[in-house]
Protein backbone atom coordinates (compact mmCIF):
# COMPACT_ATOMS: atom_id res chain seq x y z
CA UNK A 1 0.00 0.00 0.00
CA UNK A 2 1.81 3.31 -1.26
CA UNK A 3 1.16 6.02 2.00
CA UNK A 4 2.17 8.87 0.51
CA UNK A 5 -0.37 8.02 -1.95
CA UNK A 6 -3.14 7.19 0.49
CA UNK A 7 -2.25 10.21 2.44
CA UNK A 8 -2.43 12.78 0.02
CA UNK A 9 -5.80 11.37 -1.50
CA UNK A 10 -7.27 11.61 2.02
CA UNK A 11 -5.55 15.09 2.32
CA UNK A 12 -7.32 16.11 -0.87
CA UNK A 13 -10.53 14.55 -0.49
CA UNK A 14 -10.59 16.57 3.21
CA UNK A 15 -9.72 20.05 1.77
CA UNK A 16 -12.78 20.02 -0.65
CA UNK A 17 -15.17 18.66 2.18
CA UNK A 18 -14.00 20.74 4.96
CA UNK A 19 -14.26 24.06 2.68
CA UNK A 20 -17.53 22.47 1.06
CA UNK A 21 -18.89 21.99 4.72
CA UNK A 22 -17.29 24.45 7.05
CA UNK A 23 -18.11 28.10 5.81
CA UNK A 24 -21.71 28.16 4.78
CA UNK A 25 -20.98 30.34 1.14
CA UNK A 26 -22.04 29.49 -2.71
CA UNK A 27 -19.75 26.30 -3.07
CA UNK A 28 -16.48 25.35 -3.36
CA UNK A 29 -14.39 27.59 -5.42
CA UNK A 30 -12.21 26.33 -8.43
CA UNK A 31 -8.57 26.97 -6.44
CA UNK A 32 -9.63 24.64 -4.48
CA UNK A 33 -10.71 22.16 -6.59
CA UNK A 34 -7.39 22.90 -8.56
CA UNK A 35 -5.23 22.33 -5.35
CA UNK A 36 -7.32 19.20 -4.87
CA UNK A 37 -5.91 17.91 -7.81
CA UNK A 38 -2.63 18.66 -7.56
CA UNK A 39 -2.78 17.24 -4.29
CA UNK A 40 -3.88 13.89 -6.00
CA UNK A 41 -1.36 14.31 -8.85
CA UNK A 42 1.52 14.37 -6.55
CA UNK A 43 0.29 11.48 -4.41
CA UNK A 44 0.30 9.56 -8.23
CA UNK A 45 4.00 10.03 -8.30
CA UNK A 46 4.47 7.62 -5.48
CA UNK A 47 2.55 5.02 -7.41
CA UNK A 48 6.14 3.31 -8.61
CA UNK A 49 8.07 3.75 -5.67
CA UNK A 50 9.97 0.34 -5.02
CA UNK A 51 11.79 0.17 -1.81
CA UNK A 52 13.54 -3.05 -2.70
CA UNK A 53 13.92 -2.43 -5.92
CA UNK A 54 17.57 -3.67 -6.06
CA UNK A 55 16.52 -7.05 -5.30
CA UNK A 56 13.09 -7.24 -7.32
CA UNK A 57 14.52 -6.05 -9.99
CA UNK A 58 16.59 -9.34 -10.71
CA UNK A 59 13.50 -11.15 -10.13
CA UNK A 60 12.76 -12.89 -13.33
CA UNK A 61 8.76 -11.33 -13.48
CA UNK A 62 8.66 -8.40 -15.63
CA UNK A 63 8.01 -5.20 -14.90
CA UNK A 64 4.73 -4.49 -15.62
CA UNK A 65 3.58 -7.65 -13.62
CA UNK A 66 5.94 -6.72 -10.26
CA UNK A 67 3.91 -2.78 -10.33
CA UNK A 68 0.64 -4.23 -10.98
CA UNK A 69 -0.50 -4.88 -7.34
CA UNK A 70 0.79 -1.47 -6.44
CA UNK A 71 -0.61 0.02 -9.36
CA UNK A 72 -4.02 -1.37 -9.28
CA UNK A 73 -4.26 0.03 -5.31
CA UNK A 74 -2.89 3.04 -6.57
CA UNK A 75 -5.61 3.77 -9.44
CA UNK A 76 -8.43 2.43 -7.44
CA UNK A 77 -7.48 5.10 -4.64
CA UNK A 78 -7.05 8.16 -7.16
CA UNK A 79 -10.57 6.63 -8.81
CA UNK A 80 -11.91 7.09 -5.05
CA UNK A 81 -10.38 10.02 -3.75
CA UNK A 82 -12.06 11.53 -7.25
CA UNK A 83 -15.32 9.91 -7.04
CA UNK A 84 -15.70 11.65 -3.52
CA UNK A 85 -14.41 14.74 -4.44
CA UNK A 86 -17.21 14.44 -7.48
CA UNK A 87 -19.60 13.51 -5.08
CA UNK A 88 -18.99 16.49 -2.75
CA UNK A 89 -19.17 19.17 -5.73
CA UNK A 90 -21.96 17.54 -6.73
CA UNK A 91 -23.82 17.61 -3.16
CA UNK A 92 -23.18 21.45 -3.03
CA UNK A 93 -23.78 22.01 -6.94
CA UNK A 94 -20.91 23.42 -7.87
CA UNK A 95 -19.62 20.62 -9.81
CA UNK A 96 -18.41 22.16 -12.90
CA UNK A 97 -17.94 18.93 -15.18
CA UNK A 98 -17.49 15.15 -13.94
CA UNK A 99 -15.66 14.63 -17.26
CA UNK A 100 -13.09 17.47 -17.14
CA UNK A 101 -12.55 16.60 -13.55
CA UNK A 102 -11.79 13.49 -14.54
CA UNK A 103 -10.01 14.24 -17.25
CA UNK A 104 -7.64 16.82 -15.91
CA UNK A 105 -7.05 14.44 -12.89
CA UNK A 106 -6.14 11.27 -15.18
CA UNK A 107 -3.80 13.80 -17.26
CA UNK A 108 -1.96 15.36 -14.13
CA UNK A 109 -1.58 11.50 -12.51
CA UNK A 110 -0.32 10.39 -15.97
CA UNK A 111 2.46 13.55 -16.14
CA UNK A 112 3.52 12.32 -12.68
CA UNK A 113 3.82 8.95 -13.16
CA UNK A 114 5.52 9.71 -16.23
CA UNK A 115 7.85 11.49 -14.44
CA UNK A 116 8.11 8.75 -12.03
CA UNK A 117 8.63 6.42 -14.52
CA UNK A 118 11.78 8.14 -16.16
CA UNK A 119 13.41 8.56 -12.94
CA UNK A 120 12.82 4.58 -11.76
CA UNK A 121 14.46 4.43 -15.23
CA UNK A 122 17.22 5.65 -14.26
CA UNK A 123 17.77 4.20 -11.35
CA UNK A 124 16.11 5.97 -8.51
CA UNK A 125 14.31 3.39 -6.18
CA UNK A 126 11.62 5.89 -4.77
CA UNK A 127 11.17 8.90 -7.12
CA UNK A 128 7.95 9.88 -5.85
CA UNK A 129 10.02 11.56 -3.03
CA UNK A 130 11.34 13.82 -5.98
CA UNK A 131 8.68 14.03 -8.15
CA UNK A 132 5.59 15.08 -6.15
CA UNK A 133 6.90 18.24 -4.92
CA UNK A 134 7.72 19.51 -8.07
CA UNK A 135 4.42 18.01 -9.33
CA UNK A 136 2.81 19.88 -6.39
CA UNK A 137 4.92 23.21 -7.74
CA UNK A 138 4.02 23.26 -11.30
CA UNK A 139 0.48 22.41 -10.60
CA UNK A 140 0.60 25.31 -8.02
CA UNK A 141 2.61 27.50 -10.73
CA UNK A 142 -0.66 26.91 -13.46
CA UNK A 143 -2.91 27.38 -10.35
CA UNK A 144 -1.58 30.96 -9.73
CA UNK A 145 0.17 31.76 -13.06
CA UNK A 146 -3.35 30.82 -15.14
CA UNK A 147 -5.39 33.22 -12.49
CA UNK A 148 -3.12 36.43 -12.77
CA UNK A 149 -2.63 36.16 -16.42
CA UNK A 150 -6.52 35.63 -16.64
CA UNK A 151 -6.03 32.40 -19.36
CA UNK A 152 -7.76 29.57 -17.16
CA UNK A 153 -5.54 26.36 -18.58
CA UNK A 154 -7.78 23.96 -16.35
CA UNK A 155 -10.51 22.43 -18.15
CA UNK A 156 -12.91 22.61 -15.43
CA UNK A 157 -12.60 26.77 -15.51
CA UNK A 158 -13.28 26.63 -19.66
CA UNK A 159 -13.87 23.77 -21.61
CA UNK A 160 -13.02 25.10 -24.74
CA UNK A 161 -12.35 22.50 -27.79
CA UNK A 162 -8.54 24.39 -27.55
CA UNK A 163 -8.30 22.97 -23.61
CA UNK A 164 -9.28 19.64 -24.47
CA UNK A 165 -7.02 19.19 -27.60
CA UNK A 166 -4.45 20.49 -25.11
CA UNK A 167 -5.02 18.28 -22.38
CA UNK A 168 -5.27 15.45 -24.58
CA UNK A 169 -1.93 15.98 -26.44
CA UNK A 170 -0.40 16.57 -23.24
CA UNK A 171 -1.86 12.65 -21.89
CA UNK A 172 -0.97 11.25 -24.57
CA UNK A 173 2.38 12.67 -24.52
CA UNK A 174 2.78 11.72 -20.46
CA UNK A 175 1.07 7.81 -21.52
CA UNK A 176 3.96 7.37 -24.37
CA UNK A 177 6.86 8.61 -21.51
CA UNK A 178 5.47 5.96 -18.98
CA UNK A 179 5.46 3.19 -21.84
CA UNK A 180 8.75 4.15 -23.06
CA UNK A 181 10.44 4.77 -19.05
CA UNK A 182 8.82 1.25 -18.39
CA UNK A 183 10.23 -0.99 -21.16
CA UNK A 184 11.69 -3.78 -19.60
CA UNK A 185 15.54 -4.04 -19.83
CA UNK A 186 15.26 -7.69 -18.08
CA UNK A 187 13.12 -8.75 -20.72
CA UNK A 188 15.19 -7.02 -23.47
CA UNK A 189 18.10 -8.86 -22.02
CA UNK A 190 16.59 -12.48 -22.16
CA UNK A 191 15.21 -11.56 -25.48
CA UNK A 192 18.86 -10.86 -26.86
CA UNK A 193 19.97 -13.73 -24.95
CA UNK A 194 17.54 -16.75 -25.53
CA UNK A 195 19.21 -19.64 -27.74
CA UNK A 196 16.15 -19.78 -30.18
CA UNK A 197 17.00 -16.12 -31.17
CA UNK A 198 20.42 -16.79 -31.09
CA UNK A 199 20.62 -19.91 -33.08
CA UNK A 200 18.13 -17.37 -35.84
CA UNK A 201 20.77 -15.28 -35.90
CA UNK A 202 23.55 -17.45 -36.43
CA UNK A 203 21.44 -19.32 -39.07
CA UNK A 204 20.67 -16.04 -41.14
CA UNK A 205 24.64 -15.51 -40.63
CA UNK B 1 27.37 17.88 3.17
CA UNK B 2 29.31 15.76 5.36
CA UNK B 3 32.04 15.66 3.46
CA UNK B 4 32.57 19.30 3.32
CA UNK B 5 31.80 19.21 7.44
CA UNK B 6 34.46 16.94 8.15
CA UNK B 7 37.07 18.87 6.01
CA UNK B 8 36.10 22.46 8.00
CA UNK B 9 38.75 23.53 10.64
CA UNK B 10 36.50 24.06 13.06
CA UNK B 11 35.07 20.09 13.24
CA UNK B 12 38.42 18.51 13.61
CA UNK B 13 39.60 19.21 16.94
CA UNK B 14 36.29 20.13 18.06
CA UNK B 15 36.88 22.06 21.46
CA UNK B 16 33.87 24.05 22.89
CA UNK B 17 34.76 27.27 22.10
CA UNK B 18 34.94 26.49 18.17
CA UNK B 19 31.31 25.84 18.69
CA UNK B 20 30.89 28.98 16.15
CA UNK B 21 33.66 28.11 13.71
CA UNK B 22 32.02 24.72 13.23
CA UNK B 23 28.24 26.31 12.88
CA UNK B 24 29.96 29.01 10.26
CA UNK B 25 31.15 26.50 8.08
CA UNK B 26 28.29 24.17 8.73
CA UNK B 27 25.79 27.33 7.23
CA UNK B 28 28.47 27.69 4.44
CA UNK B 29 28.48 24.46 3.45
CA UNK B 30 24.23 23.88 3.88
CA UNK B 31 23.94 27.60 2.17
CA UNK B 32 25.91 26.18 -0.86
CA UNK B 33 23.72 23.25 -1.28
CA UNK B 34 20.67 25.56 -1.37
CA UNK B 35 22.39 27.70 -3.78
CA UNK B 36 22.80 24.82 -6.07
CA UNK B 37 19.49 23.19 -5.54
CA UNK B 38 17.77 22.68 -9.02
CA UNK B 39 14.58 24.01 -7.50
CA UNK B 40 16.07 27.66 -6.75
CA UNK B 41 18.11 27.62 -9.82
CA UNK B 42 14.82 27.37 -11.18
CA UNK B 43 13.25 29.67 -9.36
CA UNK B 44 16.06 32.09 -9.91
CA UNK B 45 16.07 31.78 -13.08
CA UNK B 46 12.46 32.53 -13.81
CA UNK B 47 12.95 35.33 -11.73
CA UNK B 48 15.94 36.79 -13.88
CA UNK B 49 13.77 35.80 -17.11
CA UNK B 50 10.87 38.12 -15.69
CA UNK B 51 14.03 41.16 -14.85
CA UNK B 52 14.98 40.81 -18.25
CA UNK B 53 11.29 40.75 -19.78
CA UNK B 54 10.69 44.05 -17.10
CA UNK B 55 13.94 45.95 -18.99
CA UNK B 56 12.54 44.71 -22.20
CA UNK B 57 9.49 46.47 -22.00
CA UNK B 58 10.44 49.44 -20.48
CA UNK B 59 6.91 50.09 -18.76
CA UNK B 60 5.26 48.84 -15.55
CA UNK B 61 1.53 48.80 -15.81
CA UNK B 62 -1.20 47.23 -13.51
CA UNK B 63 0.06 46.98 -9.82
CA UNK B 64 4.06 46.86 -8.97
CA UNK B 65 3.56 44.47 -6.20
CA UNK B 66 2.79 41.62 -8.73
CA UNK B 67 6.86 41.52 -9.05
CA UNK B 68 7.13 40.69 -4.81
CA UNK B 69 4.34 38.43 -5.30
CA UNK B 70 6.27 37.12 -8.07
CA UNK B 71 9.46 36.59 -5.53
CA UNK B 72 6.48 35.30 -2.70
CA UNK B 73 5.54 32.11 -4.80
CA UNK B 74 9.56 31.06 -6.38
CA UNK B 75 11.03 31.99 -3.54
CA UNK B 76 8.88 31.52 -0.71
CA UNK B 77 7.12 28.60 -1.76
CA UNK B 78 9.73 26.73 -4.27
CA UNK B 79 12.01 27.37 -0.65
CA UNK B 80 10.00 25.33 1.10
CA UNK B 81 10.19 21.88 -0.78
CA UNK B 82 14.40 22.85 -1.33
CA UNK B 83 14.28 23.34 2.41
CA UNK B 84 12.43 20.60 3.02
CA UNK B 85 14.24 18.39 0.95
CA UNK B 86 18.06 19.46 2.33
CA UNK B 87 16.38 19.00 6.03
CA UNK B 88 15.24 15.37 5.41
CA UNK B 89 18.75 14.65 3.20
CA UNK B 90 20.15 14.47 6.98
CA UNK B 91 17.89 11.38 7.64
CA UNK B 92 18.02 9.75 4.31
CA UNK B 93 22.16 10.04 4.95
CA UNK B 94 21.73 8.55 8.96
CA UNK B 95 24.35 6.59 8.80
CA UNK B 96 26.93 9.49 7.63
CA UNK B 97 25.37 12.34 9.39
CA UNK B 98 25.31 10.23 12.60
CA UNK B 99 28.50 10.09 12.65
CA UNK B 100 29.11 13.81 12.11
CA UNK B 101 30.73 15.43 15.36
CA UNK B 102 27.92 18.18 15.52
CA UNK B 103 24.62 18.03 17.34
CA UNK B 104 21.30 17.77 15.27
CA UNK B 105 20.48 20.95 16.83
CA UNK B 106 23.65 22.59 15.26
CA UNK B 107 23.03 21.52 12.00
CA UNK B 108 19.56 22.70 12.01
CA UNK B 109 20.96 26.16 13.03
CA UNK B 110 22.87 26.08 10.01
CA UNK B 111 20.07 25.07 7.86
CA UNK B 112 18.16 27.61 8.99
CA UNK B 113 20.97 30.21 8.42
CA UNK B 114 21.35 28.61 4.52
CA UNK B 115 17.43 30.19 4.04
CA UNK B 116 19.38 33.84 4.24
CA UNK B 117 20.14 32.71 0.35
CA UNK B 118 16.60 32.94 -1.08
CA UNK B 119 16.15 35.54 1.66
CA UNK B 120 19.28 37.56 -0.21
CA UNK B 121 17.97 36.30 -3.69
CA UNK B 122 14.59 38.27 -2.83
CA UNK B 123 16.57 41.07 -1.28
CA UNK B 124 18.11 41.66 -5.02
CA UNK B 125 14.93 41.29 -6.45
CA UNK B 126 13.30 44.19 -4.58
CA UNK B 127 16.03 46.18 -5.22
CA UNK B 128 15.42 45.76 -9.00
CA UNK B 129 11.98 46.49 -8.63
CA UNK B 130 13.07 49.86 -6.76
CA UNK B 131 15.60 50.59 -9.65
CA UNK B 132 13.44 49.59 -12.77
CA UNK B 133 10.36 51.31 -10.75
CA UNK B 134 12.07 54.45 -10.68
CA UNK B 135 13.58 54.52 -14.13
CA UNK B 136 10.19 53.65 -15.64
CA UNK B 137 7.49 54.42 -12.63
CA UNK B 138 4.53 52.26 -13.25
CA UNK B 139 1.36 53.64 -14.31
CA UNK B 140 -2.36 53.15 -14.09
CA UNK B 141 -5.34 52.89 -16.62
CA UNK B 142 -5.92 55.94 -17.17
CA UNK B 143 -2.59 57.28 -16.02
CA UNK B 144 -3.98 59.21 -13.15
CA UNK B 145 -5.48 56.23 -11.55
CA UNK B 146 -4.24 55.47 -8.01
CA UNK B 147 -1.24 52.78 -8.20
CA UNK B 148 0.17 51.07 -4.95
CA UNK B 149 3.52 52.61 -5.20
CA UNK B 150 5.57 55.53 -3.88
CA UNK B 151 3.85 58.60 -5.75
CA UNK B 152 0.07 57.20 -4.25
CA UNK B 153 1.02 55.92 -0.96
CA UNK B 154 3.30 56.88 2.08
CA UNK B 155 6.58 55.96 1.74
CA UNK B 156 6.85 53.65 4.79
CA UNK B 157 3.89 51.18 3.68
CA UNK B 158 5.12 50.54 0.35
CA UNK B 159 8.56 49.65 1.80
CA UNK B 160 7.11 47.37 4.16
CA UNK B 161 5.00 46.15 1.92
CA UNK B 162 7.47 45.53 -0.74
CA UNK B 163 9.86 43.66 2.02
CA UNK B 164 7.15 42.04 3.66
CA UNK B 165 6.16 40.38 0.45
CA UNK B 166 9.25 40.03 -1.12
CA UNK B 167 12.62 39.16 1.54
CA UNK B 168 10.30 38.06 4.27
CA UNK B 169 8.41 36.02 2.09
CA UNK B 170 11.31 34.20 0.49
CA UNK B 171 12.57 33.86 3.80
CA UNK B 172 9.77 32.53 5.79
CA UNK B 173 8.90 29.66 3.23
CA UNK B 174 12.41 27.99 3.57
CA UNK B 175 12.26 28.57 7.05
CA UNK B 176 9.02 26.58 7.52
CA UNK B 177 10.34 23.59 5.02
CA UNK B 178 13.05 23.46 7.74
CA UNK B 179 10.59 23.04 10.35
CA UNK B 180 8.06 20.84 8.69
CA UNK B 181 10.80 18.55 7.85
CA UNK B 182 12.11 18.03 11.27
CA UNK B 183 8.91 17.42 12.90
CA UNK B 184 6.90 15.28 9.86
CA UNK B 185 10.23 13.93 8.33
CA UNK B 186 8.03 10.91 6.35
CA UNK B 187 7.57 10.74 2.84
CA UNK B 188 4.77 12.91 1.52
CA UNK B 189 5.17 15.35 4.27
CA UNK B 190 6.74 18.05 1.28
CA UNK B 191 3.71 17.03 -0.61
CA UNK B 192 1.42 17.81 1.46
CA UNK B 193 2.77 20.72 3.35
CA UNK B 194 2.82 22.65 0.41
CA UNK B 195 0.04 22.35 -0.79
CA UNK B 196 -1.98 23.12 2.45
CA UNK B 197 0.54 26.05 3.09
CA UNK B 198 -0.50 27.59 -0.50
CA UNK B 199 -4.19 26.41 0.46
CA UNK B 200 -4.23 28.14 3.97
CA UNK B 201 -2.65 31.10 2.12
CA UNK B 202 -4.99 31.61 -0.72
CA UNK B 203 -8.42 30.36 0.97
CA UNK B 204 -8.89 33.71 3.30
CA UNK B 205 -7.42 36.31 0.34
CA UNK B 206 -11.11 37.52 -0.64
CA UNK B 207 -12.29 37.82 2.97
CA UNK B 208 -12.44 40.69 5.27
CA UNK B 209 -9.95 42.58 6.25
CA UNK B 210 -8.33 40.75 9.46
CA UNK B 211 -8.51 37.34 8.26
CA UNK B 212 -6.67 38.47 4.80
CA UNK B 213 -3.91 39.22 6.46
CA UNK B 214 -3.74 36.60 8.88
CA UNK B 215 -1.90 34.29 6.61
CA UNK B 216 1.74 34.12 6.29
CA UNK B 217 1.93 35.27 2.87
CA UNK B 218 -1.11 38.18 3.71
CA UNK B 219 -3.01 40.05 0.43
CA UNK B 220 -1.48 43.14 1.25
CA UNK B 221 -3.05 45.22 -1.29
CA UNK B 222 -6.06 45.21 -3.88
CA UNK B 223 -6.31 45.91 -7.83
CA UNK B 224 -9.53 46.91 -9.53
CA UNK B 225 -10.19 45.96 -13.21
CA UNK B 226 -12.41 47.63 -15.82
CA UNK B 227 -14.95 45.70 -17.71
CA UNK B 228 -12.39 44.42 -20.79
CA UNK B 229 -10.69 43.01 -17.43
CA UNK B 230 -7.85 45.48 -17.68
CA UNK B 231 -6.37 46.34 -14.40
CA UNK B 232 -7.12 50.10 -13.59
CA UNK B 233 -5.66 50.57 -10.66
CA UNK B 234 -4.38 49.41 -7.50
CA UNK B 235 -4.04 50.26 -3.69
CA UNK B 236 -2.66 48.94 -0.25
CA UNK B 237 -5.19 47.49 2.07
CA UNK B 238 -6.31 49.69 5.05
CA UNK B 239 -3.83 47.89 7.69
CA UNK B 240 -0.40 49.52 9.65
CA UNK B 241 1.63 47.77 6.77
CA UNK B 242 4.77 48.46 9.38
CA UNK B 243 3.35 46.33 12.12
CA UNK B 244 2.44 43.58 9.18
CA UNK B 245 6.06 43.38 8.36
CA UNK B 246 7.09 43.05 12.21
CA UNK B 247 4.15 40.39 12.73
CA UNK B 248 5.75 38.40 9.69
CA UNK B 249 9.08 38.31 10.93
CA UNK B 250 7.67 36.96 14.57
CA UNK B 251 6.52 34.20 12.37
CA UNK B 252 10.05 33.62 10.90
CA UNK B 253 10.95 33.65 14.30
CA UNK B 254 8.62 31.23 15.23
CA UNK B 255 9.22 28.64 12.57
CA UNK B 256 12.98 29.15 13.95
CA UNK B 257 11.80 27.96 17.40
CA UNK B 258 9.59 25.66 16.56
CA UNK B 259 12.56 23.96 14.00
CA UNK B 260 14.68 23.94 16.92
CA UNK B 261 12.37 22.23 19.79
CA UNK B 262 12.94 18.96 17.68
CA UNK B 263 16.40 18.74 19.64
CA UNK B 264 16.35 18.38 23.63
CA UNK B 265 19.05 20.93 24.38
CA UNK B 266 18.38 24.88 25.19
CA UNK B 267 14.33 23.68 25.15
CA UNK B 268 13.85 25.93 28.39
CA UNK B 269 14.99 28.83 26.44
CA UNK B 270 13.30 27.97 23.23
CA UNK B 271 10.39 27.87 24.74
CA UNK B 272 10.91 31.21 26.28
CA UNK B 273 11.66 32.70 23.19
CA UNK B 274 9.05 31.30 21.54
CA UNK B 275 6.72 32.72 23.83
CA UNK B 276 7.85 35.97 23.46
CA UNK B 277 7.71 35.68 19.63
CA UNK B 278 3.97 34.89 19.81
CA UNK B 279 3.11 37.45 22.23
CA UNK B 280 4.94 40.38 19.40
CA UNK B 281 2.97 38.57 16.74
CA UNK B 282 -0.50 38.81 18.74
CA UNK B 283 0.67 42.44 19.59
CA UNK B 284 1.73 43.60 16.29
CA UNK B 285 -1.10 41.62 14.80
CA UNK B 286 -3.65 43.85 16.76
CA UNK B 287 -1.83 46.67 16.23
CA UNK B 288 -1.57 46.06 12.40
CA UNK B 289 -5.33 45.62 11.99
CA UNK B 290 -6.88 48.12 14.55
Amino acid sequence: MPGPLVAAAGAAVALVLVVAVVPPGPGVPAFVLHIAEVMLAGGAAYALDDAAATLTDVTPRALWRRRLPRLAVSVATLALATGGISLVLHQQGSLPSAPALAGEVLVLCLLAVAAAAMLARHGEAEPGGLVAPVVALLGLAAVVGGSLMGDPLFLTDESGATSRGRWLVVGVVAALVIVIGSRDRGAAALWERSPRRRSNDSGSA
Amino acid sequence: MNTVVARSPGVSGAPASDGRATLRALARADARRYARHPLFLAAAALLLLSMADGVRQQEQNGSPMNGALLIAFLLGVFGFVVAHRLTTSLRRTGDLADTSPVGAQQRTVALLLACLVPAAAGCAYAIYMLVSMAIWPPVGIPETAHVSWFRDESDLAVLATLVALGPVAALGGPLLGVAVARWAPFRGSALVGVVTLVFLVALPSGSPTPWRVLPPWPTLYDEHANDQEQLTDSSLIDVAQGWILVYLLCLCGLACVAALLRDPPHRRALVGWGAALTVGAVVSFYLAVT
